[in-house]
């Protein structure tokens, strides 16, 4: 049986094919039909041919497989040193292989691939930074996963997402109509608390468009009211797109290139349509990655840039308390030993360290800070990038990736964790639950919340006149 | 008075008090009624896991599983369900309070029943996060009033009397206050008026003398009188009174006076930051501690029509 009714070549299209293979309970089927899925070899190797190009050649050419990068991966260090974890090694028995025999290799080795490329691998790029030829095997293990998703060796819950953007442009089913109706919904339900508060839609040439991650529509709306509170209070000219809204992209993580290009072009249609001046996106790493850093590219833009400067939400920050758009009440400042997760992808891979500092000297009263060792460029992934959070059959190798976060964490005394990232902010809770070390954790929106100055023109009238 | 009720149940036997009272009602008021269950998802992770009720366990939730635990919650209240032929069993994978206040919206409910909040039995990680505050957040933000039963003898009652506001002289307690007197003239009931001077929020010295405290009394009678009797126009059936001390204690410790059947108040807002507050809210507190149940009313959206009634 080459094709399976769940697990084949083909990408999800259509809801009705999102369904039935949502239907498939922990992806039981579609795993066993991938002990039989057939390898299209020829088209692998073309493929290879066509989109292998001098860098990645390059790459796998002058690794002199000296093992500087070993010490450098998490996963190596937290599953006991083995050889097999040594980041070159992973690269060059899957990808290099690959090559080397031209694309004539077999189920069991695809695999094979499958499991490294998702489970022994969340591309946080950290060996680049000590590999003495510059070579990023993150990257490699992007690519990678390209080629295993257009053979279908992809994990069942990353079919699933790449599907999402496939069918509703978002990573999870939520429509054009539902977003608009959650705008609608949350910025009711503020009207107590913050009159005149809007979630202005599709409004043109404003000076911010905010886009976000789906997760937030779907269940925690409150993170898209937060936005709004905060911009309010800041006193933003801003918008969000009716279409383009969603910022992340699952079909990164899945390896779907014809996905992540959809989706990314979605978001730049929204800002060529909406003119705004710029755009501000969410506490989300790798959504950052996606429609910023990598986005350009796959949607082909010849400057590398998307249509208006796009910022990471930690900057917008920054910026407001900088200019004192948004004022903190220093009496509210956390008084409680807290640390800071570094996201790879918008600290190590974009270079907000120190803008995330700048925010921290504002919210953190002196003295309270207790960085990890390592951090910055230089700290380690949370223990779930990359799409390893969400990937049911490699559950357990996550939750042992876990421990190098936890460990870290431990190490500060830290009783809360400021994690502006989904990805990071899943494996916190995620390690809470699985290890209860006992810590907090929290994105910046609410803790902003917290200790944010509201102008008294602001406040609900009631409650400006009966303070005392 | 109410045509459609909302019914958020656990199913576990700590909501049975609410059950009686959502079911009580519907009968009452031939209103419809939605048996709705929340499957809480463990967090923003990219899962399709629910913790299951029953077991503490991680589960898949596909549609077998939904089905189940829909044929589960049919089971558990089919005597209640014979008797009420306009009932719907509705399930949602979510958070809680998110998902209560989604589908209340959608649906366009009158009045949303909750059980008061869990004493340590839910499963334990996500107390704290999630379902702890699902009251607190439902009754905060919903458009429509929500009841609460936190005691099970809250749920004894045929009816309702004998109807106690308290009020804050909050913007919100308006609604509540409109609440209060259409549910009292439909019943032909009594209602009894009620504000307590918290002397907790009285820091300096002069105002906690006496003397301050009587000024403030007076005041509050006055307000009391103003704000509320006199729009009662015929209705006489009222009585209206203000005590001093902590308000959760003094509401309860009212309406047990006055055998209350039902309390109505308005979220305080000046509560606002549940992480200042170990002990929770007013009304959280009046929830748990009332013998009766207790209405929480925030706005004038979804007020039952007099003349409906």
């Amino acid at each position: 049986m080459p094709e399976g009714i769940y697990c084949n070549k083909r990408p999800v299209n259509t809801e009705e094919d999102l369904k039935a293979l949502l239907s498939d309970t922990r992806g039981t089927k579609y795993y066993e039909e991938m002990l039989s899925l057939e390898v299209d070899r020829e088209k692998l190797w073309s493929s290879i041919q066509k989109t292998c190009k001098s860098r990645m050649r390059t790459w796998l050419d002058v690794c002199a497989r000296c093992g500087l990068c070993a010490d450098s991966c998490f996963l190596y260090l937290v599953n006991d040193r083995v050889p097999t974890q040594v980041p070159s090694y992973k690269i060059h028995s899957t990808l290099g292989e690959i090559i080397r025999r031209k694309g004539d290799v077999d189920n069991a080795f695809m695999r094979h691939c499958m499991e490294v490329a998702w489970s022994q691998c969340t591309c946080c790029n950290r060996c680049a930074m000590f590999c003495p030829h510059g070579i990023d095997i993150g990257i490699m293990m992007g690519y990678l996963r390209g080629l295993l998703y257009s053979q279908g060796f992809v994990p069942w819950e990353l079919k699933i997402g790449a599907g999402m953007h496939r069918v509703y442009r978002a990573q999870m089913d939520v429509t054009t109509e539902d977003w608009v109706e959650t705008c609608e919904w949350m910025a009711e339900e503020q009207q107590d608390d913050w009159p005149g508060l809007e979630i202005p839609v599709d409004k043109e040439g404003a000076d911010i468009m905010y886009t976000c991650n789906a997760r937030e529509p779907k269940h925690y709306p409150e993170d898209l009211a937060e936005a709004a509170i905060l911009f309010h209070i800041a006193g933003e000219n801003w918008t969000v797109p009716s279409e383009g809204w969603e910022q992340t992209s699952l079909a990164m993580f899945a390896g779907d290139w014809e996905a992540c290009k959809l989706q990314v072009q979605n978001v730049y249609s929204a800002i060529e349509r909406l003119k705004p001046k710029r755009v501000i996106g969410t506490e989300c790493g790798h959504a950052h990655r996606a429609t910023v850093v990598e986005g350009p590219y796959w949607a082909g833009r010849p400057d590398g840039q998307p249509p208006a400067p796009y910022i990471h939400y930690v900057q917008w920050v920054a910026e407001a308390l900088r200019t004192g758009k948004l004022k903190i009440d220093p009496t509210k400042r956390i008084k409680v030993p807290v640390t800071y997760q570094d996201s790879c992808n918008y600290i190590r891979n974009w270079g907000l360290a120190e803008t995330a500092r700048e925010i921290l000297s504002y919210l953190v009263e002196p003295g309270y800070l207790r960085e990890m060792t390592p951090n910055k460029e230089y700290n380690y992934c949370c223990g779930g990038g990359g799409g390893f959070n969400g990937i049911g059959k490699f559950r357990p190798m996550r939750n042992k990736a876990l421990l190098t976060k936890r460990d870290q964490i431990l190490s500060t005394g830290a009783k809360l964790v400021i994690a502006p990232c989904h990805n990071c902010w899943d494996a916190i809770r995620d390690l809470e639950e699985e290890y209860k070390i006992g810590i907090d954790w929290s994105f910046l929106k609410p803790l902003l919340l917290k200790m944010v100055i509201v102008p008294d023109h602001l406040k609900p009238k009631e409650e400006a006149e009966d303070e005392e | 008075m109410f045509d459609k009720i909302l019914f958020a149940t656990s199913g576990s036997p700590e909501c049975d008090s609410a059950a009686r009272v959502a079911f009580d009602m519907a009968r009452q008021y031939g209103a419809e009624l939605i048996l709705f269950h929340v499957l809480g998802i463990p967090g923003k992770g990219d899962s399709n896991m629910v913790i299951d009720t029953r077991t503490g366990e991680a589960v898949d939730a596909d549609a077998e599983y939904l089905e189940g635990v829909a044929e589960e919650l049919r089971t558990t209240y089919d005597k209640q369900l014979a008797g009420c032929p306009n009932a719907s069993v509705e399930i949602a994978v979510g958070v809680p309070s998110r998902e209560i206040l989604r589908i209340a919206r959608a649906k366009d409910v009158d009045m949303i029943v909750l059980c008061a909040p869990g004493q340590g039995s839910e499963a334990g990680f996500y107390k704290r996060g999630v379902i702890g505050s699902t009251h607190r957040k439902v009754a905060k933000s919903a458009k429509c009033p929500v009841l609460t039963v936190g005691r099970p003898s809250a749920s004894f009652w045929g009816g309702f009397s004998n109807i106690v506001f308290a009020t804050d002289f909050s913007k919100a307690s308006e609604s509540a206050f409109q609440f209060a007197v259409t549910v009292a003239k439909a019943v032909d009931g009594e209602l009894h008026l009620f504000n307590c001077v918290d002397l907790n929020r009285l820091q300096s010295a002069i105002a906690l003398t006496q003397d301050g405290i009587e000024t403030r009394l007076a005041e509050a009678r006055r307000r009391l009188h103003h704000e509320y009797a006199v729009k009662l126009g015929d209705f006489k059936r009222y009585t209206s009174e203000v005590w001093e001390g902590t308000p959760y204690v003094e509401i309860v410790k009212f309406a047990r006076e006055k055998q209350a059947d039902l309390i109505v108040l308005a979220h305080h807002s000046r509560d606002v930051d549940p992480d200042e507050k170990p002990f929770g809210s007013t009304l959280e507190q009046v929830i748990v501690r009332a013998s009766c149940p207790v209405i929480s009313v925030n706005r004038p959206d979804k007020l039952p029509q007099a003349a409906e009634a």
